[in-house]
This record gives structure tokens, sequence and C-alpha cells, in this order.
């Protein structure tokens, strides 16, 4: 092989050692080249490497925080959810069961009391205990012990009783009586001082009178009769001051009417209100 | 009726919590103003 890979002039000129000579030579240095060749190639491909776990670090980081994320979320519903529930049952069944709880323990306790103790039992004992502090009030106003407890004393005491009731009734009825008596014998008063104080009174003067003061006490009527006069003798003043107004409103004939004076004076004398207040002023 | 019920849920918090002895004397008192409910009923009625 090496002689066909030399020509014959170079196989002249080299001897068998320089040509192994310059074949170590060549074959260090294609080593020495691989190696180079080899350390650069290395170099390059981790650093692509490492490029390339730090993209897949960077990727996977990026994915690995939206599954927590997605995860926390869904979590923290979750738990809002348990919560929310969590609050109704122990605000609205929680709450039932405890006042049902309650009230069947309480009826429980109920019956087994209206078992034990019966509701006769301890209605007849309040009886007795109520009708002993009864009787022992009733000694005590009574002044009965038991020295006085004989039946000789019982008939007296009874008797006396007796007694004293009718004499009330008697009294309640004569009380009664004595009260009407009295209210008739104030409205004779009363009567008879607003008769005697009217006598000399005109017809409506009276009437108003009497009709004013004929329920009052004989007390009022003396207070009050003067006051009350004179009020009717004022009202009486205006209204036929009002119906004078009216009357002279209301007539046809004129003062200074010549033909007509006959005629007015007969006028005036059919005319009701004139008259009166004729008279009125007479 | 109100407290009644006020002890029976001390009554039943405690027998939760296993102290017996407050337990009992919420029953207890429990019971007695039940019992002092009943008198008192029956002294209202009147004697005759």
């Amino acid at each position: 092989m090496k002689d066909k890979a030399l020509p014959k002039q170079a196989e002249e000129v080299l001897t068998e050692e320089s040509v192994k000579a310059i074949e170590t030579a060549i074959e260090e240095k294609i080593h020495l080249s691989v190696e180079a060749a080899l350390t650069n190639q290395d170099e390059l491909y981790a650093e692509k490497l490492e490029e390339l776990v730090g993209a897949i670090d960077k990727d996977h980081t990026s994915k690995l925080n939206r599954v927590v994320e997605a995860v926390d979320v869904n979590n923290a519903n979750k738990l809002i959810h348990v919560v929310k529930r969590y609050e109704k049952e122990l605000g609205g069944r929680a709450n039932q069961f405890k006042t049902t709880l309650v009230e069947s323990i309480s009826d429980y306790l109920e019956e087994y009391i209206n078992e034990s103790i019966p509701t006769r039992a301890i209605e007849e004992a309040t009886k007795n205990s109520t009708a002993r502090e009864v009787l022992s009030n009733l000694r005590k106003v009574l002044a009965v012990d038991s020295t006085l407890m004989s039946e000789s004393v019982k008939e007296a005491v009874v008797d006396g009783k007796t007694q004293i009731d009718r004499l009330a009734i008697k009294v309640n009825k004569l009380e009664k009586e004595n009260t009407l008596l009295k209210e008739a014998y104030t409205k004779q008063r009363a009567h008879l001082l607003l008769e005697s104080k009217t006598s000399n009174l005109t017809g409506r003067k009276r009437e108003y009178l009497i009709k004013i003061l004929q329920d009052k006490s004989p007390t009022f009527i003396k207070e009050n009769f003067d006051y009350t006069a004179k009020l009717f003798d004022k009202k009486e003043n205006q209204r036929l001051s009002v119906i004078k107004e009216e009357a002279f409103k209301t007539r046809k004939v004129k003062t200074d009417a010549p033909v007509l004076k006959i005629s007015e004076k007969k006028k005036e004398a059919r005319n009701p209100y004139l008259e009166e207040l004729q008279r009125h002023h007479k | 009726m109100a407290k009644q019920k006020l002890k029976i849920i001390k009554f039943i918090e405690e027998i939760s919590s296993k102290n017996y002895a407050k337990a009992h004397k919420y029953l207890k008192s429990v019971i007695e103003d039940k019992i002092e409910k009943k008198i008192h009923h029956a002294t209202e009625k009147p004697l005759f």
C-alpha cells in the first residue's frame, strides 16, 4: 500500500525510516486536528445543549406554574363551596336540629315528671296547704283558739256572724234609701228656689232660665241665676236689634212718600216685628 | 320557658364536654323549674 502511495522519486529519496517518521508525524498531526475538532464540536454541542435545557426548563416552569394556578383556583372554589355549605348547614339545619332536640328533651322531662308526680297529687297537696293557711288566717281573725272551739262558743260565733250579716244588709238598705231621699229633697229645694226666683219674670225669660237651671243644685242656682238672666237679656237685645235692622231693610214704604203716610201707619200696626220693637222700646 | 330551654342547651353542652357535674346541676334546675311551674299552676286554682 505504501509503495503504491509514494511516487518512485520519493521512494528513492526517502528511506524507510524517514517515511515512517513522516507517517508518524502526519498521524500525530491528524490526531491533534481530530481532537481539536472534537473538542470544538463538544463545546458547540455543550452550548447548544445548555440552551436547549434552559428552554425546556423555562417551558416546563411556565407550564407547571399554570398547572399550579389552575389547581389552586379549583381547590379554592371547592373550599368556598365547602365553607358555604358548612355555614348553611350550621345556620339552618343545625339550629333546627338544636331546637328540636331541646324541645324533645323538654317534652320528655315534662312527661317523666307527670308520670312520677301526678298533677292531681300536686293539686291536692296545694289545696291542703292553702286550706290550712286559710283556716289559720280565719282563726287569727276570729281569735279562735283550741279553748274556744267548743260547741257553745261555735254557736255564739255563728249567731254573732248571722246578726252582723243581717245588720250589714239593713245598713246597706238604709243607706240607699237615705241617698234617694237626699236626692229628692235637693231636687225639690232646687225646684222651689227656681220657682221663687222666676215667678216675677216674663214668659220667654222664665222659660229660658227654667230650661237652663232645672237640673242644677240649689247652690248652683243661687250662684248662677243672675249671670244666666243677664246673659239672656244680652242675647235678647242682640236678637231684637237684628230683627229691627231686617225690618228696616225689607220695608216697602219710604218715609218721604206723602201719599202712603196714611197707609204707613196701618202697615206699621200690622208689622209684627215693628210691634215687638215698639213694645220693647216702651 | 326560654330560661328552661337555655338550661337544657347548657345541659347538652356540658354532657358533650363530659362535665357531668355541671350537666347534673342544669338538669336538676330544669326539673325543679318544671315542678315549680306545676305547683304554681295548681295554687292559682281557687280553693272553693
